[in-house]
């Protein structure tokens, strides 16, 4: 009887062990044919019948249809070009190389998947419409405050991520010589 | 001093076969995923222009900078025909289905004389389709077998100005799909 007990207490264990790991999986995906670049990282089968299992259940739970590999590249950061998590009470200067591509989009995304466009506000540029000065590099910056030039607001009570996509792009075809020096650097300025 | 190992070994390994079986089955299960959240919006066989509002409130993570048109391929009656005509700005076509994700895309790239034509049908309904071809006709549509009988076809076109929104949603409505017969 003793063993019995054991032996569900065990199954009932490994069951809420299983089910705590996918939840885990789902919130923080494991790295599995990821690409990182500084803060940039991107999943390069994810928009393809041959993403892995992990990037599939990731687009399952947040109800997201991912850019197509004809498309072109998504690159995501969570994090700063320091390693911290990305929060709306900060404000980040976003400046440097983007890589080759026709055109590109940066977009600043609450938690559900929602941009500050749902308040009437901005929530993303393309490449077309950013302020550039003569020979400078493209320059954002993220805050809860008004900023000049290219300026997107973020909401001060929560963290966020920002996508860079690439749009007519051959950049999928060599990954691996994308670096940090390669990608936009996230940098931290003032907090609230 | 056995029984402890065994039990440890029975916690993992079931760990592990929930872990694994549950990643592999959510796509299939999930109830708001992009497929599902999509086919709300779509209307069988017809070409439906969402409203930034729509992307917004049922696409999250799309990009606010794309245009989105939606349509519900359905082929127990015959296969469906997608009509885009290319314009200046990029233009992707998605193929969609539950569980898989995206199965198939092009982009306006693939146009000839500036139409993106596609048809997409079952095997069966392809393998009909290629015995109708002519030897002195070259194929001009492309051509796409889908894995399932019901999915989405998502057309997705980058709005690169504001000033270009008005043109990039007269595109979109000008975009068909269409059941036809064989």
């Amino acid at each position: 009887m003793t063993k019995l007990v054991w032996a569900f207490l065990s199954v009932l264990a490994g069951v809420l062990i299983g089910l705590s790991l996918t939840t885990l999986a789902v919130e923080r995906p494991p790295d599995f044919g990821v690409h990182q670049a500084g803060p940039w990282i991107t999943r390069p089968r994810i928009g393809s019948v041959d993403a892995d299992p992990y990037s599939k259940a990731l687009l399952a739970a947040r109800g997201e249809v991912p850019l197509a590999t004809a498309e072109g590249v998504q690159f995501r950061a969570s994090r700063d070009s320091d390693g911290a998590r990305l929060t709306g009470r900060c404000t980040y200067r976003v400046v440097g190389p983007v890589p080759q591509a026709a055109y590109w989009t940066l977009t600043v995304y609450r938690g559900d998947g929602t941009t500050a466009e749902a308040a009437g506000l901005r929530g993303g540029y393309t490449s077309s419409e950013i302020l550039v000065f003569e020979r400078a590099q493209p320059e954002f910056l993220l805050s809860p405050d008004p900023q000049p030039g290219n300026w997107l607001p973020l909401q001060p009570d929560i963290d966020f991520e920002v996508s860079l996509r690439l749009y007519d792009t051959q950049v999928s075809s060599n990954l691996n010589a994308l670096d940090a020096a390669s990608m936009p650097a996230i940098r931290r300025q003032a907090c609230r | 001093m056995i029984g402890p190992f065994i039990y440890t070994l029975l916690v993992l390994v079931v760990a592990g076969i929930i872990h694994l079986s549950t990643v592999l089955v959510m796509p299939w299960v999930a109830t708001r995923d992009g497929f599902l959240r999509a086919s709300a919006l779509a209307r069988d066989n017809s070409m439906i222009v969402l409203s930034a509002t729509e992307v917004r409130n049922a696409l999250p993570y799309t990009d606010p900078a794309q245009a989105v048109a939606v349509c519900r391929f359905v082929l127990d009656r015959g296969p469906v025909r997608v009509r885009l005509a290319t314009a200046d700005w990029p233009t992707t076509i998605l193929f969609l289905r539950k569980g898989a994700g995206i199965f198939h895309s092009l982009t306006e790239k693939a146009a000839t004389q500036g139409v993106v034509d596609v048809v997409i049908a079952t095997s069966e309904q392809m393998d009909k389709i290629t015995a109708l071809d002519s030897d002195d006709d070259p194929v001009q549509e492309l051509r796409v077998t889908a894995p399932v009988d019901i999915g989405i076809v998502l057309v997705r076109s980058l709005v690169r100005t504001d000033s270009e929104r008005e043109g990039v949603m007269k595109q979109l409505r000008n975009t068909s799909c269409e059941a036809e017969t064989l």
